[in-house]
């Protein structure tokens, strides 16, 4: 079983099987407990505020209206992020949403991310290592194929275990391992090219 | 130019993880190219996932909680109701005042010119009410008559 790689925010864990409450104040605790989770993933999945935002209180609505048809075989945050997902996948399909994508006010560019990378290093150079990295990984991210990016960003942001992803997607968990090297050797081709240009440029 | 990788990314992967891959430890060991391809990878992800968490927690809606927007829902939808039925019965109201159903007479100046109708009218309305009258009264069986006077049958019988 994999881990982590890094320390989930104050999250509870996607693996405990918790029973999804039937009650109004207990969707509501749903909803303080996942919103923000569901809101990251289809942030980073759409790269738009607004669409985000509207999905992911569609989320709440669709799992509200169809709680009777939640069996408990996965955690409720499993199964919030695979209605997410399928609502993802419907409106990325909408020539709508290609349209708007161009001209949305509200999509995420590669600087407003780099306006959130933590000051970790004091140095210049360490804070243009760090914003060239995310660039780079934000570029390759991009050209992943929906399925690939998906699994990326369940993996690598969200921290899911790979079952969890395998539910969540409907793929098998080997499908999601192929789908995670292909989406890394995209990264570390991007990265591969950037250090061969970087070395060059010195010489 | 094609990059070359020494690792494969199944064991690039392995290694992003805290357990590892023993073969891939091994040549990570006598391989510096793979250790500061391993660490600018590690890092580009690390980085990448806390600027989205970072993002996400700042462009987060803050939403009231659900139960008072429930709350605010069903009061907003009393509120809603009431308004409407307000304005139905104004409305209602309105229409019973401006536009009356039945013309009362000697104040409707078109009825002076329709005397003959009018008076038509009246008359059926007679005939109408004298056969209710009429039915009704044959309908009523022989027991249920009203009672003959009392005076009147006393009487009949002093006379005898």
């Amino acid at each position: 079983m994999t881990t982590a790689l890094i320390d989930a925010p104050a999250i509870p864990s996607s693996s405990t099987h918790e029973p999804l409450p039937a009650t109004l104040s207990s969707i509501e605790t749903l909803h303080d407990l996942y919103a923000g989770r569901i809101f990251r993933f289809l942030l980073a999945s759409l790269r738009d505020r607004d669409a985000a935002e509207t999905l992911t209180q569609e989320t709440f609505l669709r799992a509200w209206t169809a709680r009777d048809q939640f069996r408990g075989d996965c955690s409720a945050a499993t199964w919030l992020t695979r209605i997410a997902l399928n609502l993802a996948r419907d409106h990325t399909r909408t020539n709508r949403f290609r349209f708007w994508r161009q001209v949305a006010q509200t999509a995420v560019q590669a600087e407003d991310l780099a306006a959130h990378l933590p000051q970790k290093g004091t140095s210049t150079e360490a804070s243009l290592i760090a914003h060239e990295q995310l660039a780079l990984v934000w570029k390759s991210v991009a050209k992943l194929s929906e399925r690939q990016r998906t699994v990326f960003l369940l993996r690598f942001v969200e921290e899911l275990e790979l079952a969890d992803i395998a539910t969540i997607t409907g793929l098998p968990i080997s499908t999601v391992k192929t789908h995670l090297y292909r989406s890394l050797a995209t990264i570390r081709s991007q990265h591969a090219q950037s250090s061969s240009k970087t070395r060059k440029e010195t010489v | 130019m094609t990059p070359t990788f020494h690792l494969t990314d199944q064991q690039m992967y392995d290694l992003l993880q805290p357990a590892g891959n023993e073969p891939a430890h091994l040549h990570l060991q006598t391989c510096t190219d793979c250790q500061a391809e391993l660490t600018n990878l590690r890092e580009s992800l690390l980085n990448f996932r806390d600027a989205t968490t970072s993002l996400a927690a700042v462009a987060a809606p803050r939403y009231p909680p659900l139960a008072s927007r429930a709350a605010t829902w069903f009061f907003g939808a009393k509120v809603w109701a009431a308004s409407f039925a307000t304005a139905t019965a104004v409305l209602a109201i309105s229409i019973s005042v401006f536009h009356p159903i039945h013309s009362r007479p000697g104040t409707d100046t078109a009825a002076t010119t329709s005397i003959p109708q009018a008076a038509l009218a009246v008359e059926s309305d007679d005939a109408l009410l004298d056969g209710i009258q009429q039915d009704l009264s044959t309908s009523i069986p022989p027991s249920l008559e009203p009672l003959a006077v009392p005076t009147a049958s006393s009487e009949t019988s002093t006379q005898n």
